[in-house]
């Protein structure tokens, strides 16, 4: 280092001034944020498994990251040539285990169990509020090879997640990985912008966002940022934990928001039309995907706990159900409502109040058994459809 | 490299090491090399273009415009500049008007589109380059070290997005060496600081409201519309002041100095005081070598001052984007403006030592209205088409859809809210905090002991909240 800089250094100011005292803190901060680093984890692993931590195995029979590391995770899926494959796909009912024993199993597992005894393997692929947008990005990539394109597509359709939109994360990490992908995704979005607008534009601004990071990226930072970021956070622990740390801030505030706002989970909550209408066309260029690639659409309406007061307003809920019922007929795609299938016993509690959405270990047994009961023929038939009107 | 990025930060922290490690006279090459480094990590190929455009600078300012000075080489010189941006920015722009006009006579003739990629801040450098050609021919000596005027086309905190210097700005900086001083360093770090902390805490986090909004076509209503605007209105300022920031800190790391490019813009009193505040050194680049030239030019008809007003704001606003409502964007400032000296003259206050009651309401009313005149501005610099912009404003003004959200969530109202509310009151505190502060006093004593703390705030919530580095808005301009 030069005169210039060893000058500055033995500056008074910089010794007096708040540098210093900032690095100090900086290192207090790090040396909390390395000893609660464990009980983070612990925490955001029980938010995702509503309790259920020691559920976290990787038995790779559904996506045990919950959409985290979709590419880490996509290997595990049965390879498709060698037998059939159900894909079962949904929010964080398909996976979350409320109050948890030894033995218990989730719906794709129950499945898979059933009907693997007939040839057919079944796999998961579900993430907590996973969005229209989100399944139709999960149905192009299993489409993408013949070993992960499924003979059905069993989508578990929940009302609420019709007021989300975006691809998460763990998802965008796969698409960049997968440049084929979102070729085929802009294509679609192209091709469809006509018949569903919304979901198309959506569809290309999602393209756009990811191709100007993409440019932005090249030809170093793709690499270099990511890797920039694995060395700092090497030997800086709030870096290397920004993430759950980020994702702790924001589970403070929500809470601060609803206690300040008097938010609980059952305060009625109006849908958002422009998403709700954007994630009605998601779901049928779903429908009119799988029908183009041969692979059998089925959707069913998910089980809500018949004594927890839900949010949904019921006019609003009404209507949903009789549009999905209509549009399954319409084009002829096996439909169930599960809604009232599990009994109350089944399901647990959650944040202080009856559990409205997450089922306990019965109820995922209950549901394998139903949809093995209403679509079963289908799913270990052969997957010739029948021609849409 | 995006600015709030850690490779820029590593970039940064190299290249300030190295500048103040080498001897003087390899300073400025140095920088040069480093300019071209972060310009070409984006797109190598446009280093040419760049490296192309300085030189022509260089070579006609020095040796053309010097030895000939006259009008018709002045607006070659002019031309060549704006040539690349023409091609690169607009050519899509003007093939595709040209084809609708050729429609509208009956023409079948359909154009395919060029998906020409546009270099990073094309825009910005491009107009540096014609202030400098015509500053050299209204008599500024020209830069007479190439390496001088490759350093003053090419340094990279201003490169992308401003802010646009000016030869006169900078001519002593380059040409005379300066030493590291803890002043530089303190100051420099802690604008970059400020920068970051308004891209990735507050404009990022603003962005996805805003998004919803103008995503969803003609569904939202009222209080939607306000809060997408409003939204908007605060994410472009946090954004592009925080890029400001974010370069005056840089460049301040090694020595110079840069003109500010925002003062407190939503705290005008008229939209005069606007464009005095908010990106400063593109304001006074079109009042110079737009407005007043073509002012001057017609300087026997007075009365065609309003209209070039207009039409410099209409070429702003197409210098932002090669769409209609950019140009729409332009045009309303462009009216304000001349409303602001004509027949509004009298109803926004004036720069006056005035402090009387009647003064004083007049300057609130005169914030309120030019506040909210400069956010429904942002209704056609943010939307997709001239038809969405139309279908915001109507629900905004004919309460379509009731009052209750339909695209946002009441929290997401919150959030705008408190963000606005927040920047209100550091705008109201920040003369009375800068005066108690710097007295030796108690008010000294509490700051020194905050500031750690403050500091250690920002940094965390920037590690924290930057999930991912984001692209700034001003960089697609």
């Amino acid at each position: 280092m030069t005169n210039a800089i060893i000058k500055t250094l033995w500056d008074s100011r910089l010794w007096h001034g708040p540098a210093p005292k900032v690095i100090l803190l900086l290192a207090v901060v790090n040396i909390a944020v390395l000893r609660w680093k464990s009980s983070m984890v612990e925490e955001k692993h029980a938010n995702l498994t509503v309790g259920d931590v020691k559920a976290l195995n990787q038995s790779a029979r559904y996506d045990y990251t919950f959409g985290e590391d979709l590419l880490a995770s996509w290997g595990s899926i049965p390879d498709a040539t060698k037998q059939p494959l159900v894909v079962l796909s949904g929010m964080s009912q398909m996976y979350a285990i409320n109050e948890p024993k030894p033995g218990d199993q989730r719906i794709s597992e129950w499945l898979d169990d059933r009907l693997s005894l007939r040839g057919v393997r079944v796999y998961g692929l579900a993430a907590p509020n996973l969005c229209n947008e989100e399944a139709l990005f999960l149905l192009l990539a299993l489409l993408e090879r013949p070993q992960t394109t499924p003979r059905s597509f069993i989508y578990g359709v929940c009302f609420d997640k019709f007021r989300n939109m975006d691809l998460r994360p763990g998802y965008i990490k796969f698409f960049l990985a997968n440049p084929h992908l979102a070729t085929v995704w802009k294509q679609v979005a192209e091709e469809q912008g006509e018949r569903y607008p919304l979901a198309a534009e959506k569809m290309l601004k999602t393209f756009h966002d990811l191709h100007i990071e993409e440019d932005h990226d090249r030809p170093m930072s793709g690499t270099c940022e990511n890797r920039l970021r694995d060395l700092i956070g090497a030997g800086v622990p709030v870096v290397a934990e920004r993430k759950y740390l980020n994702g702790f801030i924001q589970n403070r505030l929500y809470t601060l928001r609803n206690s300040l706002l008097g938010i609980k989970n059952t305060s009625k909550r109006p849908i958002i039309r422009a998403r709700y209408d954007m994630n009605r066309q998601f779901l049928e260029l779903m429908m009119d995907i799988s029908k183009q690639a041969g692979v059998q659409f089925i959707a069913y309406i998910i089980p809500l706990n018949p004594c927890a007061e839900n949010p949904y307003i019921l006019q609003e809920y009404k209507e949903f159900k009789t549009w999905l019922e209509d549009l399954a007929a319409a084009r002829r795609v096996p439909f169930a409502n599960l809604e009232n299938l599990v009994p109350t016993e089944e399901w647990g509690m959650w944040m202080g109040g009856p559990d409205f959405k997450h089922f306990k270990g019965a109820g995922h047994r209950r549901v394998a058994t139903k949809l093995e009961e209403e679509f079963g023929p289908l799913l270990t038939a052969s997957t010739d459809l029948e021609a849409a009107p | 490299m995006i600015f709030t990025s850690y490779t820029y930060v590593f970039f940064l922290l190299v290249a300030f090491l190295l500048y103040w490690s080498v001897s003087v006279s390899w300073r400025k090459p140095l920088l040069i090399v480093a300019s071209y480094v972060f310009y070409c990590s984006w797109r190598w190929e446009f280093g040419f273009l760049l490296l192309g455009v300085s030189l022509f600078n260089w070579f006609y300012g020095r040796w053309i415009l010097l030895r000939w000075p006259s009008l018709p080489i002045l607006l070659f010189g002019v031309a060549a500049n704006l040539s690349p941006l023409i091609y690169y920015k607009y050519s899509d722009f003007l093939i595709r008007n040209a084809a609708a006009v050729a429609h509208w006579f009956g023409s079948d003739w359909t154009p395919t589109a060029m998906s020409i990629l546009l270099p990073l801040g094309i825009s910005f450098f491009s107009f540096q380059g014609i202030a400098y050609l015509v500053d050299v021919a209204t008599g500024e000596e020209p830069l007479t070290q190439l390496v001088d005027f490759l350093l003053f086309k090419s340094f990279w905190p201003q490169l992308i997005a401003g802010p646009i210097i000016r030869i006169h700005e900078i001519r002593r900086q380059l040409e005379n060496p300066h030493e590291l001083d803890y002043e530089d360093l303190a100051v420099g770090c802690q604008r970059i600081l400020f920068g970051f902390f308004k891209k990735v805490v507050l404009a990022d986090n603003l962005a996805p409201i805003v998004d919803m909004v103008f995503l969803s076509k003609g569904a939202a209503n009222v209080l939607d519309a306000a809060v997408g605007i409003l939204g908007f209105g605060m994410q472009i300022y946090f954004d592009f002041s925080a890029y400001s920031d974010i370069a005056i800190g840089s460049a301040r790391l090694f020595g110079y100095r840069f003109p500010e490019n925002f003062n407190w813009p939503y705290a005008a009193a008229s939209p005069q005081e606007f464009w005095n505040r908010w990106h400063m050194t593109l304001s006074s680049w079109i009042r110079d070598y737009i407005f007043t030239p073509l002012t001057f030019l017609s300087r026997d008809r007075p009365a065609l001052g309003m209209l070039w007003l207009i039409l410099a704001m209409a070429l702003c606003g197409l210098w932002h984007g090669a769409q209609w409502t950019f140009v729409v964007w332009g045009v309303w400032h462009g009216f304000l403006l001349a409303a602001n000296q004509t027949v509004l003259r009298e109803v926004f206050p004036r720069p006056t030592a005035n402090n009387s009651s009647q003064h004083r309401w007049k300057l609130l009313l005169g914030r309120i209205s030019t506040f909210a005149m400069a956010n429904l501005g942002w209704v056609f610099f943010r939307a997709g088409s001239l038809q969405q912009s139309a279908i915001l404003l109507t629900s905004l003004f004919t309460l379509r859809g009731g009052i209750r959200p339909v695209i946002v969530r009441e929290n997401n109202v919150l959030i705008v809210g408190m963000i606005f509310v927040a920047m209100m009151v550091t705008y109201s505190l920040h003369g009375v905090w800068t005066s108690w502060t710097q007295r030796v006093g108690l008010g000294y004593r509490v700051w020194a002991t905050l500031r750690p703390l403050v500091y250690a705030f920002i940094i965390l919530s920037v590690i924290v909240f930057d999930q991912e580095a984001k692209t700034f808005v001003y960089f697609q301009f």
